[in-house]
């Protein structure tokens, strides 16, 4: 279980401070595929950073026992080193008991070819993608938190990035953030608004889907 | 994989030794002669300034040493010291920067990308510094250390002032981007006014008073006289580096903890 207790997080904008979440308790649970729905600029990116653990609230407190992934999204990594460079980096980070298995993990799947060993800043997006989505599948995290990741690749790519997380699911759960209701209903079974710094839970995704449209 | 359950301090030590790696690379890995600048530059700056002092003394007849420092040493340890100080505070001080991308893995934290570059920069000077003193020594040069503890004691209470300094920079600078100036101006004297050249004896009596607010002056002239028996370190004492030091270290991890938060948050 992931637990908000009096969750603010705001940050500072030139037309003053801009408030994410006011004052929000909430428990996710383990067992549910949770999409987060909101608006362009509504925090969406930021509430799963806090879940993450690479940001943090301004007052109040989020606690969870999980493994929780980083954010994956469309940019990750540094991009003046290679692709193998970051490989390692996050293995050695993730205090991987082998740095070769998760490098051949992520050769595997992510299909780079060379480009494994070209600075990531030389990658297009959907090379990126692969890139940041194979590294985070190298490991069983409990939860797998997605920013608008599973919208790019190719069709081949994309049946094998949903084998994968099938695969996981089994043990982990996934938390995303996506525009598209296709695949939201696809992967969710449990909608979280997010609207003017205040969440609101829907057991069933359809519902959330709906009142989203009607925002 | 699985992932396994580590201590805290056991992540530490893991993101230390990962980023410690990652800046091994960017730090040689772009030069064509990669880690031999590390020695060339030393010995590039002892030579010229052995050769002019050597010549210049020599035109007036007089000693090639300072208080039973040969010349070469004398330079070498002054510049050394220096270079100790300057690349530890410039080094931390851009650790935020050239990292940032990296602190999306939760378990990296800010300060252990400074930590791993002042790491490695020690790491670094320590190598340098042993095998410069070995080429002297092969030179058939007078290598004495007299108290080595005193030694260590003034090369730590330097890397107490510079890293102090860097994380101080390193955090400022998020918030007021000029403050990137600021450290440059400051080093830019550091040089001249820390007795690389010159002991602090061989200046007029007038000006020691301002020279001796500088805690890097303190550092190398109490190496040196630990060194050489016969180098009179008067005028330095350990307890003002010590007090610089430790206050500076303060200041820069005090504002990092009130800071930290903000660096991560985008």
């Amino acid at each position: 279980m992931i637990s908000l207790r009096s969750v603010t997080k705001s940050y500072p904008t030139k037309l003053g401070r801009k408030y994410v979440l006011t004052n929000v308790s909430i428990d996710l649970p383990d067992d549910r595929n949770i999409a987060i729905l909101g608006r362009n600029g509504a925090g969406k990116s930021t509430l799963l950073r806090l879940l993450g653990g690479i940001d943090y609230p301004d007052t109040g407190t989020i606690n969870s026992d999980r493994y929780i992934s980083w954010p994956l999204g469309l940019s990750s990594g540094h991009p003046k080193m290679t692709g193998r460079e970051n490989t390692r980096f996050v293995a050695r980070v993730m205090g991987a008991s082998s740095l070769k298995a998760v490098e051949h993990y992520v050769v595997d799947f992510a299909e780079l070819g060379k480009f494994f060993d070209l600075p990531i800043s030389t990658y297009s997006s959907g090379m990126k993608a692969r890139l940041n989505f194979g590294l985070s599948m190298a490991f069983d995290f409990d939860t797998y938190l997605m920013d608008e990741i599973t919208a790019v690749g190719d069709p081949k790519f994309k049946k094998k990035a949903q084998d994968a997380l099938n695969s996981k699911r089994e043990k982990a759960n996934i938390i995303m953030v996506s525009h598209s209701a296709a695949q939201l209903r696809k992967m969710c079974d449990y909608g979280i608004l997010l609207h003017e710094g205040q969440l609101t839970v829907y057991e069933d995704i359809e519902d959330a889907i709906s009142r989203y449209e009607s925002l | 994989m699985e992932i396994k359950k580590r201590s805290s301090l056991a992540i530490q030590r893991d993101v230390i030794f990962a980023l410690f790696l990652r800046e091994l690379r960017v730090r040689f890995g772009t030069y064509k002669l990669g880690i031999c600048w590390a020695f060339i530059e030393p010995v590039a700056f002892i030579t010229v300034l052995t050769a002019i002092r050597t010549a210049g003394f020599k035109s007036m007849g007089a000693q090639t040493d300072v208080h039973g420092i040969p010349f070469a040493i004398f330079f070498m340890l002054g510049f050394m010291l220096y270079s100790l100080f300057q690349k530890v505070s410039l080094q931390a001080s851009d650790a935020i920067n050239a990292n940032r991308q990296l602190f999306a893995y939760r378990q990296v934290r800010v300060l252990d990308a400074v930590l791993a570059r002042v790491l490695l920069e020690s790491i670094i000077w320590l190598s340098v510094i042993v095998i410069l003193t070995l080429g002297l020594m092969w030179l058939g040069m007078n290598i004495q250390m007299v108290d080595f503890l005193r030694f260590l004691s003034a090369v730590f209470g330097l890397l107490l002032v510079g890293f102090g300094l860097g994380v101080f920079f390193c955090v400022v600078k998020q918030r007021v981007r000029e403050m990137e100036k600021v450290l440059k101006i400051l080093m830019a004297p550091m040089l001249f006014i820390s007795g690389v050249f010159f002991s602090l004896d061989q200046v007029p009596a007038k000006y020691r008073g301002y020279l001796d607010w500088n805690p890097v002056l303190h550092a190398i002239e109490l190496a040196r006289g630990a060194a050489y028996g016969s180098y009179s370190s008067i005028g330095v004492s350990m307890f003002f580096l010590y007090s610089c030091g430790i206050a500076l270290t303060f200041l820069g991890l005090a504002t990092y903890r009130l800071e930290w938060r903000r660096i991560v948050a985008s």
